[in-house]
C-alpha cells in the first residue's frame, strides 16, 4: 500500500488522489514527534529546518512509502531522524579533525546530559528516541534501522554505561 | 550505585521535563513567514498565510507542475531528463548552466500562484495550499511587487532583484494538476498491465525486488512505482519500474524471475553508486537548493529558485549527472528585458544620466564619466537595439538641481522638469515671472544644466510596460 491508499484509509473520501492537502493532513498527527525527533538529533535551533526538509523529503518520495516495512509515522520519523543527521554534519563542517575527547575518567563528576553525550551513537540514539522524544521500541527500531530487541538491549547497554559514568553520585 | 531501574527513571523524567520544554504547538508554517527568498530552499519552504495553526506540509509538486523543466547541464547524457527550457535548449553543458544563471537585475520569468498577505503579494511557484485556517506554499515564495490586483495562477514577468520580482506583465496561465504518479515508461505486455498481485505474494516477491535493486546501487539507479491513468488522475494499471545500467533485456530476464509481475525495466544513464556521491558532495555544499537521487529523471535533481553563478559553478563539475530546476527562469519578452535595462538605468543615478526609447525602439542609454554602471546594463540590453550616448550630468545630480530650484520658491516658477533627452532641469516660469530673471539667477549655480521658458515642456518618460490585469 502507498501514501496514496494510506491516505484514502485515512482521510475524508473528499478527494479522490493524493495531493499535497492529503499528505498534510496525513503529516499532521506526526508533527509533534517529529518536532520533537529533530530537536533533538538536529543541530541546536534547527529543527524546523530539518523538518521542513524532511518534509520535502517525504512528499518527493511519498511512492516510496510502503505501508509493508512500516507505519507511516515511523516512514517520516525515519526521514526526520536522517535530515537531522545530515542537517548536523552540515554544521560541523567546518570544525577541524583533531584528537578524539578523552574518555571519561572515574573522578569525573558528570551529570546525565554530560553522560548522555558521551554514550556510543548508537546507544545515544537509542536513548533520544526512546526516553526523550518519547518514541515507542517500534518506532525507534524503524529509526536505528534495527530489530526491536535489539533496541532494548541497546538501551539496556546505555543505562549500564549511564549508571557507570554516573556512579551513585550522579543520581 | 543506582540501579538500572533507577536509571531508566531518571531517564523517564528527564526525557518528559526536555519534552514540555520542546515546544511543539506551534505551527511550522509560521516559523518562517515572510522571509523573502535568499535563505536555503526549504528553510522557507512553508508560508501560513492564515493566522491560525496551521500545519502545512509540503512540497513539491515542484518536480512536475511549477518549476521550470528540468535542464540537464550536459549535452552529452539527455537521458530521460525533461527537455530544457526555452533558453537553453541544446546548448552545452556550460552554457545551459550560464544561461540559466539568475542575477538581480535579470528579465526573468515564473509560473505560479499568487497570494497575499500582510499587503505583500507572493508567488508560490510551486503549489498553493488550501488548508484549515488559510492558506500555504510548498517551496520558495517569491515576493511580487507591481502585482497588487492579481491572484490565482499566474505567468509572472519582470526583473529579479535577488528577493523580488518587480512585475513587468502579468497573465493567466493555469497550470494542469497531472497526476501524482509518473507514467509507466514500458509498452504494456499483450493483453496490457494485469492487476497487481495482493497478499504475501505480492509482498514477498515486492519486497525481493527492492532488496535486489538495493543491493546492487552499481548496476541499478532505483527503483520506482509508476501508474497509468485515465483524465481524471485515477489509476488505471500500476507497474514496478526498475532502471538499470546493464542490458535491459538480461536484467528484465533476470527481475522478473524475483518480481513475475508488472515489471518495467529501463535503461539509466547512471547507477546509484555513481550519483550518489554527487548527492553528498552537493548537499555538502551550504547553497539554498535541494538535491535528491531522481531515479524517474536518471540523474541527480538540484532544484531552487535562482541560479547564482556560485551554485553553477559548483554544479559544473557534475554537469552531465544533475538535472537543474530553477523557478525563476532568463525571460526572453523583448518588454521585460527592455524593462529591465530601463529598471537597471534607473536606479543608478550616479553613473546614467537616464534612458528613453526612440521611434524605432531604440534604447538610448545616457551615462556619465567612465560608465562605471555599463557592463551591467549591456549584459541586460545583449541583442536589443541600443544606442550609448555619454552625458554630462547623472540623473541623480538633475534630480538633486531640481530639488534645490524648487526649494529656492523662485518668483513665477510653475513647474520644474528633468530633460532626460537633453540632460538638463527645465524651468517653466508662467505669468507674473521673468524668463530672464529666472534663466539668469539659475544660470549662476548649474551653468546649461539648466533651461528656462514659457510654454510646454518637453519631458521624456521612458515607456513603461504594463503589468495590470
Amino acid at each position: 500500500m502507498g501514501v496514496r491508499e494510506l491516505a484514502r484509509t485515512l482521510l475524508p473520501a473528499r478527494r479522490r488522489s493524493l495531493d499535497a492537502e492529503d499528505f498534510a493532513d496525513a503529516v499532521r498527527p506526526h508533527m509533534p514527534a517529529m518536532i520533537r525527533l529533530a530537536a533533538r538529533l538536529g543541530p541546536s535551533e534547527g529543527e524546523d529546518d530539518v523538518v521542513q526538509e524532511a518534509l520535502v523529503r517525504a512528499w518527493r518520495h511519498r511512492a516510496r512509502f510502503d505501508a509493508r516495512r512500516g507505519t507511516f509515522g515511523t516512514w517520516l520519523l525515519s526521514i526526520v531522524a536522517n535530515e537531522a543527521h545530515r542537517a548536523t554534519a552540515r554544521r560541523r563542517r567546518p570544525l577541524t579533525i583533531g584528537a578524539p575527547q578523552p574518555a571519561s575518567s572515574p573522578e569525573d563528576v558528570l551529570d546525565l546530559a554530560t553522560a548522555i553525550r558521551r554514550l556510543a551513537p548508537r546507544q545515544k540514539l537509542a536513548v533520544d528516541c526512546f526516553y526523550f522524544v518519547g518514541l515507542s521500541i517500534a518506532e525507534t527500531a524503524a529509526i536505528m534501522e534495527c530489530s526491536e530487541g535489539t533496541v532494548k538491549s541497546t538501551l539496556a547497554d546505555a543505562r549500564l554505561r549511564l549508571r557507570n559514568a554516573l556512579g551513585s553520585d550522579g543520581i | 550505585m543506582s540501579t538500572d531501574h533507577e536509571i531508566d527513571i531518571r531517564l523517564r523524567a528527564e526525557g518528559a521535563r526536555w519534552r514540555s520544554q520542546v515546544p511543539i504547538d506551534r505551527d511550522v508554517a509560521d516559523v518562517r513567514f515572510g522571509e523573502p527568498v535568499g535563505g536555503r530552499l526549504l528553510g522557507r519552504l512553508v508560508l501560513g498565510l492564515g493566522s491560525l495553526g496551521v500545519l502545512v506540509a509540503v512540497v513539491a509538486v515542484l518536480t512536475s507542475l511549477r518549476l521550470s523543466p528540468s535542464v540537464g547541464l550536459s549535452d552529452e547524457t539527455p537521458g530521460r531528463s525533461q527537455p530544457a527550457g526555452p533558453e537553453s535548449a541544446a546548448t552545452p553543458a556550460a552554457t545551459a548552466l550560464d544561461l540559466n544563471i539568475v542575477r538581480p537585475g535579470d528579465a526573468v520569468v515564473a509560473t505560479g500562484a499568487m497570494a497575499e498577505q500582510r499587503g505583500d503579494v507572493y508567488l508560490c511557484p510551486t503549489k498553493l495550499l488550501g488548508i484549515t485556517g488559510g492558506i500555504g506554499c510548498l517551496g520558495d515564495l517569491v515576493i511580487v511587487r507591481n502585482a497588487q490586483s492579481w491572484r490565482g495562477d499566474v505567468r509572472v514577468e519582470g526583473v529579479w532583484d535577488g528577493q523580488a520580482i518587480e512585475a513587468t506583465a502579468i497573465t493567466r496561465e493555469k497550470v494542469p494538476s497531472g497526476s501524482s504518479w509518473p507514467p509507466i515508461p514500458c509498452d504494456p505486455p499483450a493483453g496490457g498491465w494485469p492487476s497487481l498481485p495482493t497478499g504475501d505474494d505480492g509482498e514477498s516477491t515486492g519486497r525481493a525486488l527492492e532488496q535486489e535493486v538495493g543491493r546492487h546501487p552499481e548496476r541499478y539507479i532505483g527503483l520506482w512505482p509508476a501508474a497509468t491513468t485515465n483524465a481524471a488522475g485515477d489509476v488505471k494499471n500500476r507497474a514496478l519500474v526498475v532502471g538499470t545500467v546493464d542490458d535491459v533485456q538480461s536484467v528484465t530476464q533476470a527481475l522478473t524471475a524475483i518480481y513475475p509481475f508488472n515489471l518495467c525495466v529501463v535503461r539509466s544513464d547512471f547507477s546509484a553508486a555513481e550519483l550518489q556521491p554527487v548527492v553528498d558532495e552537493l548537499e555538502s555544499l551550504d547553497y539554498p537548493w535541494h538535491v535528491g537521487l531522481e531515479p524517474r529523471v536518471g540523474r541527480v535533481e538540484v532544484w531552487t529558485t535562482a541560479l547564482t553563478p556560485e551554485m553553477a559553478e559548483a554544479l559544473a563539475p557534475f554537469s552531465g549527472k544533475v538535472a537543474l530546476q530553477t523557478a525563476l527562469r532568463r525571460s526572453t519578452d523583448p518588454e521585460t528585458r527592455r524593462f529591465a535595462v530601463i529598471h537597471a538605468v534607473n536606479t543608478d543615478p550616479v553613473n546614467f544620466g537616464g534612458v528613453y526609447l526612440e521611434d524605432d525602439g531604440t534604447l538610448v542609454i545616457l551615462y556619465v564619466g567612465a560608465n562605471a554602471g555599463g557592463a551591467i546594463v549591456e549584459r541586460l540590453a545583449s541583442g536589443m537595439a541600443v544606442r550609448w550616448e555619454k552625458v554630462e550630468r547623472s540623473s541623480g545630480e538633475l534630480r538633486q538641481a531640481a530639488t534645490e530650484i524648487r526649494e529656492r520658491s523662485l518668483n513665477g516658477v510653475t513647474w520644474i522638469a528633468i530633460d532626460t533627452i537633453r540632460n538638463r532641469v527645465h524651468v517653466g516660469v508662467g505669468p507674473g515671472g521673468s524668463v530672464a530673471d529666472v534663466s539668469r539667477l539659475l544660470a549662476e549655480d548649474y551653468g546649461d544644466g539648466v533651461y528656462v521658458s514659457e510654454g510646454d515642456v518637453l519631458v521624456t518618460l521612458p515607456a513603461m510596460p504594463s503589468a495590470s490585469p
